[in-house]
């Protein structure tokens, strides 16, 4: 009897430490938006779509952030804008706001499929860390820009978008369309989100 | 020696309701049929039958009518279709990837039964989105992707009971969130659902199962 009560304390913690460990397991298996760790990544084969594009303009540095690769998608009410930004700073910084002095209200939105439920919802900021490359990029963060009823955009047009960072300073973005209305089925990004699971 | 007993019982029944707990969790997350509501009319498909590559509704269960505004502002009804076959999507203007990969797929399908369009097959879209679809959103997304579907508006009172009925889980929340079950059926000419594919990237699917259930007769 002795022997028993002293292992209870023992039993308990394993039993504690258990418990902890199978909870984690199930926050990760309630499908809550992957952490944004999966956004950063370090630079990585291309695809086909944005390779190729000239890597930086003149106005797409400030205080050590960098915007590679912007491209949009038109889909009549909105413009859905993706790129890369790079900190190559020491410090971490943030996107903080965004806006399309041109157009209408923009916003940062973040886009998860859970299961069979697609969803869509905005977020205050895109954290930088210091020397991370953070992707915009579908199935994940975007910027949402509502288009004014009278304008229209076909492929090849651009537009100007301007992030504000935490640190101070903006940077002004020239966005091209590459897409109308979906795009293309090669580039599908139902394939795409599929990969990006894992 | 009854301490100990107890104490694995304990450790026991705790370790079956995390279990319990998790299994609950992940199933909310969805897998196919977790997120339908007790009211659909449309009930998940079982195991795929071997014949379609679509999910297969056997036997197939009438589709839930519904009586909406199209992006022309055309009244739509479900039995306006009676003689076609219909692809039915649920989607809204302002989702940026989802939708825009819904109405491509939408596209392609067109594009391999061009003859047949609104002949043989039509394709509606209904909105997810009460209070951001417009008719007029409607018409500008409708006509930024040149697609031949009608993209049906309404209330959230109408589009509710078109949603549940057709499983279709939609929430929104006071912050701007938006989520929607991504589900799209096939109805017969009888009005009759028959196939479900979920997700995106379904189109070589429906064109395949397409292919064999027009030729049926």
């Amino acid at each position: 009897m002795q022997r028993y009560a002293r292992r209870i304390p023992v039993v308990m913690a394993v039993a504690v430490v258990t418990a902890l460990v199978l909870a984690a397991g199930c926050q990760k298996e309630s499908g809550g938006p992957r952490p944004p760790s999966s956004d950063v990544t370090a630079p990585t084969p291309r695809d086909e779509a944005t390779s190729g594009e000239p890597a930086d303009g003149p106005n797409r540095q400030q205080g050590g952030i960098e915007v590679l690769e912007p491209w949009s998608k038109f889909t009549g009410t909105m413009l859905g804008a993706y790129m890369k930004i790079v900190n190559h700073g020491q410090e971490p910084d943030a996107v903080i706001g965004v806006r399309a002095p041109s157009l209408g209200k923009a916003s940062l939105h973040r886009s998860t499929m859970e299961g069979d439920m697609a969803k869509m919802q905005p977020v205050d900021r895109i954290e930088l860390p210091a020397g991370a490359t953070i992707e915009l990029k579908e199935g994940g963060y975007h910027v949402m820009v509502e288009v004014p009823q009278d304008r229209h955009f076909k492929a090849g047009d651009a537009w100007e978008l301007i992030l504000v960072l935490q640190r101070g300073g903006e940077i002004g973005v020239e966005v091209p369309v590459k897409e109308v209305g979906g795009g293309e089925m090669e580039q599908s990004h139902g394939e795409r989100m599929k990969s990006q699971g894992h | 020696m009854r301490f100990p007993r107890f104490l694995i019982a304990v450790l026991l029944g705790s370790f079956v309701l995390l279990l319990a707990a998790c299994s609950g969790q992940g199933q909310q997350g969805g897998k196919g049929g977790a997120t339908e509501s007790p009211s659909s009319r449309v009930p998940s498909p079982g195991a795929k039958s071997g014949v379609f590559a679509g999910e297969e509704l056997v036997p197939p269960v009438p589709a839930p009518p519904f009586d909406l505004t199209d992006h022309k502002g055309r009244r739509t009804k479900l039995s306006d279709y009676k003689g076609r076959y219909v692809l039915l999507t649920f989607a809204y203007t302002a989702c940026p990837d989802i939708c825009p990969r819904l109405a491509r797929s939408f596209k392609e399908v067109e594009k391999a039964f061009e003859k047949d369009v609104d002949r043989r097959i039509s394709f509606v879209i209904i909105s997810v989105d009460p209070e951001g679809d417009t008719t007029e959103k409607a018409r500008r997304w409708t006509e930024a992707f040149g697609g031949s579907w009608r993209y049906l508006v309404g209330s959230r009172f109408e589009l509710e009971k078109v949603w549940d009925a057709y499983g279709i889980l939609v929430q929104k929340a006071s912050d701007g969130s938006i989520g929607h079950a991504v589900k799209t059926y096939l109805i017969d000419p009888n009005g009759l659902v028959r196939l479900r594919y979920m997700g995106v990237g379904w189109e070589r699917a429906a064109i395949s199962d397409l292919n064999k259930i027009m030729g049926e007769k």
